[in-house]
């Protein structure tokens, strides 16, 4: 469990002539939970979105299980077991909740074949979906809008899943619920790269964790350490 | 006639030249909603069919209408050239360079066509052309009823392959979310490759249909380029499913006109123009997804 499954090196980018990201350096390892906390702007959701392909990179390396899909076009990399839960959630508002899901499994032939099973795992996962399912995406609430982006992402069977500020405008109790199946997620073999606001919350959560500045990673290091980081507490956790 | 009878049977050609208004339109509207491309060029489709349906009948006698699965693929097949070659390339360019190439290639096909086919109207002269059956005195052109059903059929095999298919579920989420879609491993490349071919297809339908109960003429298409947008802005802007009662509705007020107004198939043309300013004053222009 310890290969690393992602790897950056030396990642810049931003949005045209803006550069946002400086020469990253980052891992994730199967199977692990690892989180990026950073304040607003920092560059949290570029980053993602540079991991996912959604912008491309001014330079740097992106490898993943390997392979190096740096300027990769996002649908590939989906394909190939990465998948972005984005920050606005994107869902298809005009489908139902099992449309959504069902597009999540046309992703891959493997991820087809395995539609039902995967189904059943994210109504398992997210309950409250199953109550929802012939209803309209668009109709759902905040929280039941997070876990259907996240139960879609899942349909694709990935390696790794990027998550984006799950936590963004929900209740508590909501948020609980969304932690709690990120864990099973794990659990169930699946690293997750979660960008969050919610600095306790997610060095709970995660095993190690990297600390973003103005598109710098100024710390970095597991989970406990960070929480003891005179830094960390100072800025994020309010101690 | 009496005055019921004849608004009857104006009701009733209205009715019955609808489904070649929405299968024309249901192709501008997909392209418009999925690849939000704005095809000025998608009428010349409909001309090329058109005369692809007559050369066939001339030389075969094969009915076009029969021949409709054969010129889907066909056409199909052309739309998906004409994405990889034309559109693909300037779909990241912005509106104002989609709208100059594809008036550029409206022109040329048209006088392509003018070119090969010369300026004369012609049509296609099925053996039921002009046979009528009549009901309560009303007469209903026995090829305009083959063309509404056909027309029909089409329509409710496109609404369900975008419903029931994985395709149809892959064009809707790239219509309504395509960066979202392109996060799940969705090709939008090729769901773009499929939109235009279907859009080009349905318009090689109308074509072969307008020739039977219109004329051919190199100048036919953009006439229904026009119709078609007067259809799609009143319909919502890609809104696929809006497209049948905007054409209704443009099919009944143009032969209404041309009824009840003294010279009133002068002014039928101007209908649709109204039809767009009506449209757009009342529905704002909105894009819709389908």
């Amino acid at each position: 469990m310890n290969t690393p499954i992602l790897e950056v090196n030396n990642l810049s980018g931003g949005y045209g002539a803006l550069q946002v990201i400086w020469n990253l350096n980052l891992t994730v390892r199967a199977g692990e939970i690892v989180c990026l906390i950073g304040a607003n702007g920092a560059g949290k959701t570029t980053t993602l979105r540079l991991l996912s392909g959604l912008e491309k990179p001014m330079k740097g390396e992106i490898k993943f299980q390997g392979v190096t899909i740096t300027s990769w076009l996002p649908a590939r990399i989906a394909r190939f077991g990465m998948t972005h839960v984005p920050e606005g959630r994107n869902l298809f508002g005009l489908m139902t909740v099992r449309e959504n899901l069902e597009v999540g499994a046309n992703c891959s032939p493997e991820a087809w074949q395995k539609k039902e099973e995967t189904m059943d795992y994210v109504y398992n996962l997210f309950p409250i979906l199953t109550e929802r399912a012939n209803q309209l995406a668009g109709t759902l609430s905040g929280g039941e809008q997070q876990m259907l982006a996240i139960a879609r992402a899942l349909m694709t069977r990935p390696s790794l899943l990027l998550v984006d500020e799950p936590s963004m405008g929900l209740a508590p109790a909501v948020v609980d619920n969304v932690f709690k199946a990120l864990r099973e997620v794990r659990e169930n073999g699946v690293a997750i790269f979660l960008v969050e606001q919610d600095v306790r919350r997610s060095l709970k959560l995660a095993e190690r964790g990297y600390v973003i500045e103005n598109g710098h990673i100024v710390a970095q290091g597991t989970s406990a350490e960070l929480m003891e980081n005179e830094e960390v507490k100072r800025a994020y956790l309010a101690v | 006639m009496y005055a019921g009878q004849l608004f009857g049977q104006a009701l009733v050609n209205g009715i019955l030249v609808s489904g070649i208004y929405a299968l024309a339109a249901s192709g501008l509207a997909l392209a418009f909603g999925v690849v939000k491309f704005l095809n000025l060029a998608h009428g010349e489709f409909l001309m090329l069919a058109a005369y692809f349906g007559i050369i066939v009948f001339s030389t075969y006698g094969l009915d076009p209408l029969l021949m409709t699965p054969v010129v889907f693929i066909l056409f199909f097949i052309l739309g998906a050239a004409y994405y990889k070659a034309l559109v693909k390339p300037v779909l990241k360019a912005g509106e104002l360079n989609q709208l100059l190439l594809t008036f550029g290639i409206s022109i040329f096909l048209q006088n392509l066509a003018l070119l090969i086919f010369g300026g004369t109207i012609r049509t296609i002269s099925v053996p039921y052309r002009t046979h009528t059956i009549s009901f309560w005195g009303i007469n209903f052109g026995t090829a305009r009823l083959f063309i509404l059903l056909l027309s029909i059929v089409l329509l409710v095999l496109l609404y369900q392959v975008l419903q029931r298919t994985r395709v149809g579920r892959s064009i809707r989420a790239v219509s309504q979310e395509p960066e979202g879609a392109a996060l799940v491993g969705i090709d939008s490349e090729s769901v773009y490759l499929i939109a235009l071919g279907i859009a080009v297809g349905f318009a090689s339908v109308a074509g072969m249909m307008l020739s039977i109960i219109f004329q051919a003429e190199p100048m036919v298409g953009f006439n229904f380029t026009l119709k078609g947008l007067a259809v799609v802005v009143m319909a919502g802007l890609g809104n696929v499913y809006g497209v049948i009662w905007a054409s209704l509705l443009l099919g009944i007020t143009e032969s209404f006109i041309g009824v009840f107004l003294p010279n009133g198939t002068g002014w039928s043309g101007a209908i649709f123009f109204l039809m767009i300013l009506g449209g757009l004053v009342v529905r704002q222009s909105r894009v819709r997804t389908i």
